[in-house]
């Protein structure tokens, strides 16, 4: 049985064996990101850090509800962006999403996106700023429509652009492919694919695989020899009230 | 807009603008005709206008030859003749606001290589022509001629085309993802037009050119940062003429 650690009605933070924490996200309908989710997600992260400490085994799961709640057909988003509320709070990915994706980013210990729905906008960045993604086999689509919408910020492109195939990257940003799973995986957007009972255990097994590589102390400035400039442009657009960096989407979905 | 050019000739089909080479023998590119071509990708962009569907191909005249790449002679008598037509054209291209399309029609060696990988897309001829980077062979190079080619492709066919100079015919390049599709000299071009019109309303949101920087910002920044430079040199006198 888990240790529940958090237990909200938006948020579940569980500790499984072997140091294996995973975040369960459940904002119905769509898990959207607005200032106070990202903020309560990273809050999670932190929250793992700190009983971790450092030179420790550990892992995170990031996932979406429980298989059993998304079960019921219609079109529905893992995550995405509250693009209203950009209108309300014009720097709300400033004081939200941008800091969230710099927190995964930097995380000390691997981490693993378990994708189970459809992943949509500005949960592509999202999903690809974990170490590792694990997808449904049979439902869900991921796509990345900034193209198709006129949006744009500073360091949007610098996660395709590290860990995809140039020619990938590019169907990712400039064509807005729409993958499925199994064509998630042929390109090399995720790591797995599994059925819906079985990709939890799938993220599990990748989670005590890898959590063992954090014991040294090393493994997030490693990353970061991989992936820092994404951090770094995540760091750089987080908290700006002074200047705007972002292109607002022309078009909302 | 009556706007003549000398060594390229321009047409307009629906929303898709061809670009032909017309320098022979071997379109080879020395200021004049790059500065052609930008004033032809400006006039282009001018009338697509903002916010709208568009592409642009780029092609040779011929099946035998794209370009065989920049006018070695000419930095004779001009040691800073790429920075003044060369590095400007590719951050052009590397800038504009909507889908670029190269037609690889025939060879294409060594600074014409750069000129088909800072389009989005390659097509090309799957029987003829040879596409080939030099610079290893000749002694040659320049302040950033691996920006491009870290851009757009994996690590190791990089090492195979700026160590090995390794020689590509289509097909070869088309499974190395250095060009993106290759089709028999008499339906190229239609295939060039059928990617064309597949991408150009990529381009209607606005945002086309700034995403794309955000998979070639380096390069970009690397060609900007040589045009019209005149106070140090930006490239390497080569050892032999190709």
């Amino acid at each position: 049985m888990p240790e529940s650690i958090i237990n909200e009605p938006t948020l579940a933070l569980d500790r499984y064996d072997g140091n294996v924490f995973v975040i369960t996200m459940r904002k119905a309908p769509e898990n959207r990101l607005n200032v106070e989710y990202a903020q309560k997600i990273i809050g999670a992260f932190n929250q793992v850090r700190q009983i971790l400490g450092t030179d420790s085994e550990g892992a995170v799961i990031t996932k979406g509800n429980d298989a059993k709640f998304w079960c019921t057909g219609s079109q529905q988003h893992q995550q995405g962006l509250e693009l209203d509320e950009s209108d309300r709070n014009p720097y709300a990915n400033s004081e939200g999403f941008f800091p969230l994706l710099a927190t995964i980013v930097d995380f000390p210990f691997p981490t693993i996106a378990l994708v189970t729905g459809h992943t949509f906008g500005g949960a592509c960045p999202f999903a690809l700023s974990h170490d590792y993604r694990v997808m449904n086999s049979k439902r869900g689509f991921f796509s990345m429509p900034p193209v198709n919408l006129g949006l744009h910020f500073p360091g949007i492109g610098t996660l395709p652009r590290l860990k995809l195939h140039p020619q990938i990257a590019r169907k990712m940003l400039l064509e807005a492919h729409r993958w499925t799973g199994k064509e998630a995986l042929q390109d090399g957007v995720v790591d797995a694919i599994a059925e819906p009972e079985q990709m939890f255990d799938v993220a599990m097994e990748l989670a005590k695989t890898w959590a063992p590589k954090a014991k040294m102390g090393v493994y997030g400035t490693l990353r970061n020899e991989l992936v820092g400039e994404a951090a770094k442009s995540f760091r750089e657009i987080s908290y700006n009230y002074s200047r705007k960096a972002d292109h607002p989407a022309k078009a909302k979905i | 807009m009556a706007t003549t050019y000398k060594s390229i000739s321009l047409e307009r089909t629906g929303n898709i603008y061809i670009i032909t080479l017309q320098k022979p023998p071997e379109n080879r590119l020395d200021v004049a005709a790059c500065q052609e071509l930008i004033r032809a990708y400006r006039q282009i962009e001018k009338e697509f206008g903002r916010d709208s569907e568009g592409a642009v191909i780029l092609r040779g005249n011929d099946a035998k030859f794209f370009t065989t790449g920049l006018d070695l002679h000419e930095r004779d008598v001009n040691p800073f003749v790429s920075s003044d037509g060369f590095y400007p054209l590719l951050a052009t291209i590397l800038d504009f606001p909507f889908p670029t399309v190269a037609l690889i029609t025939g060879h294409v060696m060594g600074g014409a290589c750069l000129l088909t990988l800072a389009h989005d897309y390659r097509i090309m001829n799957d029987s003829r022509g040879y596409w080939q980077m030099p610079p290893v062979n000749a002694g040659l190079h320049h302040d950033g001629m691996g920006s491009l080619i870290r851009a757009k492709l994996a690590p190791q066919v990089r090492r195979k085309v700026l160590l090995e100079a390794h020689r590509y015919k289509g097909p070869e390049a088309l499974k190395d993802g250095i060009v993106d599709a290759v089709a028999p000299p008499d339906q190229m071009l239609d295939v060039a037009i059928a990617w064309a019109e597949t991408w150009k309303s990529k381009a209607k949101m606005g945002v086309y050119g700034v995403l794309r920087n955000e998979l070639v910002g380096e390069a970009l920044k690397a060609y900007q940062m040589n045009s019209y430079v005149h106070h140090r040199e930006t490239a390497r006198e080569p050892k032999i003429k190709l």
